[in-house]
């Protein structure tokens, strides 16, 4: 079981009762040094306090891990999990609905933008 | 398309003072392909690293592969291919130019730009280099997201967006630098989502989406806690009992997702 081995300098990941994350155990710092820039970004002190950060990122585990799990049962009734899953999570949200659409939009475009350079590519090979 | 996130600056009490109407877009050509696929071919190639920056104190000073991509990138929009072959000469040249920090690198990019788009045949890549002369100092920084965006079909938007930006003190803009630049890790949250569900595939889709719902969520929870602070009258770093305290508001409002099972045993 992961919590037995788990060593002194690691934290046990949040959903212990769940046997299947054996593998994962929650190290210290998974998220510092982006949530460091982050806080500053979002209006802390140039240099966060470490307690602050640590908090925030066992704060932002716990959100994640929830968010997921309420996903999942969502999406045990149809039977896969989709990204629809979370959207409809926050869908009283504004601000994150909105950021989400801009956030998919702009993936959409990044691929098409591959998928037509990859083609000018090979015309440009062609041309050659 | 909607700009979300700046929507999001609005709603919310921030440092910022005046809204943000729209993301900074600096071509003037956005709707071409080419010059995102190149970017993106750039991107590939370097393996760029998450966040090169050693500490958060030299945070204003590193300067990431990617604004180096993305500042050749807007050197001159390519109309043709041989353009962009011309371009990419210059790449060897940017980088070194480019690790100087402040305004120092503002003259010596003018003049290297100068060259760049001298050799550049087509007309449309010196207005270009006209009008982003003087969004140079301002938006040096902010290359990565930029680069990332395709257009924000406003120009008066774009234009607004200038002049805020060229307001900026150095100070605001480093922050709005963090704000933009930083986000987890794609990979970790991957992983992480991935031991939560069980499931081992974790589409792309998911994690971009998580990781926005989670930065959206660190923004909500620093805010509320500089809100507190200012009530309390206290100033320097947020402490952990802002953050709680912040984390006890944002329940009352519902933003946080209730766990049907309480977790016992921590």
């Amino acid at each position: 079981m992961s919590n037995a081995s788990a060593g002194p300098s690691s934290k046990a990941k949040t959903g212990s009762s769940h046997p299947s994350e054996t593998s994962l155990k929650r190290k210290r710092g998974l998220f510092q040094k982006d949530l460091q820039h982050m806080m500053y970004g979002f209006g802390d002190d140039s240099n966060p306090l470490p307690e602050t950060v640590a908090l925030m990122e066992d704060i932002v585990m716990e959100y994640v891990t929830d968010m997921a799990h309420k996903a999942q049962d969502i999406a045990s009734k149809r039977g896969k999990l989709l990204t629809e899953d979370f959207l409809f999570l926050i869908r009283n949200d504004l601000p994150k609905v909105n950021r989400c659409k801009e956030l998919l939009s702009m993936n959409e475009e990044l691929k098409q933008a591959r998928k037509a350079f990859d083609v000018d590519e090979e015309k440009l090979a062609q041309k050659d | 398309m909607q700009i979300g996130s700046i929507q999001f600056i609005e709603n919310k009490p921030s440092f910022l003072s005046s809204p943000l109407k729209s993301l900074l877009f600096r071509h003037r050509n956005p709707s071409s392909p080419l010059i995102l696929a190149r970017y993106l071919r750039r991107r590939r190639s370097r393996c760029r690293p998450h966040s090169p920056r050693n500490s958060v104190n030299t945070m204003q000073q590193s300067k990431d592969p990617f604004e180096v991509v993305t500042e050749e990138q807007e050197e001159s929009p390519p109309n043709s291919p041989t353009v962009h072959e011309e371009t990419e000469t210059q790449t060897p040249t940017a980088p070194l130019s480019v690790n100087s920090q402040g305004a120092d690198v503002d003259n010596t990019k003018n003049p290297q730009k100068s060259a760049a788009t001298s050799a550049a045949t087509s007309a449309t890549a010196k207005t270009v280099k006209n009008k982003e002369d003087d969004d140079e100092e301002e938006e040096e920084n902010m290359d990565v997201e930029l680069g990332k965006l395709p257009s924000s079909s406003d120009p008066s938007k774009m234009a607004k967006m200038q002049s805020i930006l060229s307001q900026f003190t150095e100070d605001q803009m480093s922050r709005y630098e963090s704000f933009r630049r930083s986000g987890f890790q794609k990979s970790v949250m991957k992983r992480l989502l991935g031991s939560i569900t069980g499931s081992n595939k974790i589409s792309m889709p998911m994690t971009i989406v998580v990781s926005g719902i989670a930065k959206i969520f660190v923004g909500e929870l620093v805010e509320t806690a500089k809100v507190v602070m200012k009530e309390r009258k206290e100033s320097g770093p947020i402490r952990p009992c802002h953050i709680r305290e912040a984390y006890r508001r944002l329940k009352l409002e519902g933003k946080i997702p209730k766990r049907s099972v309480q977790r016992l045993f921590r």
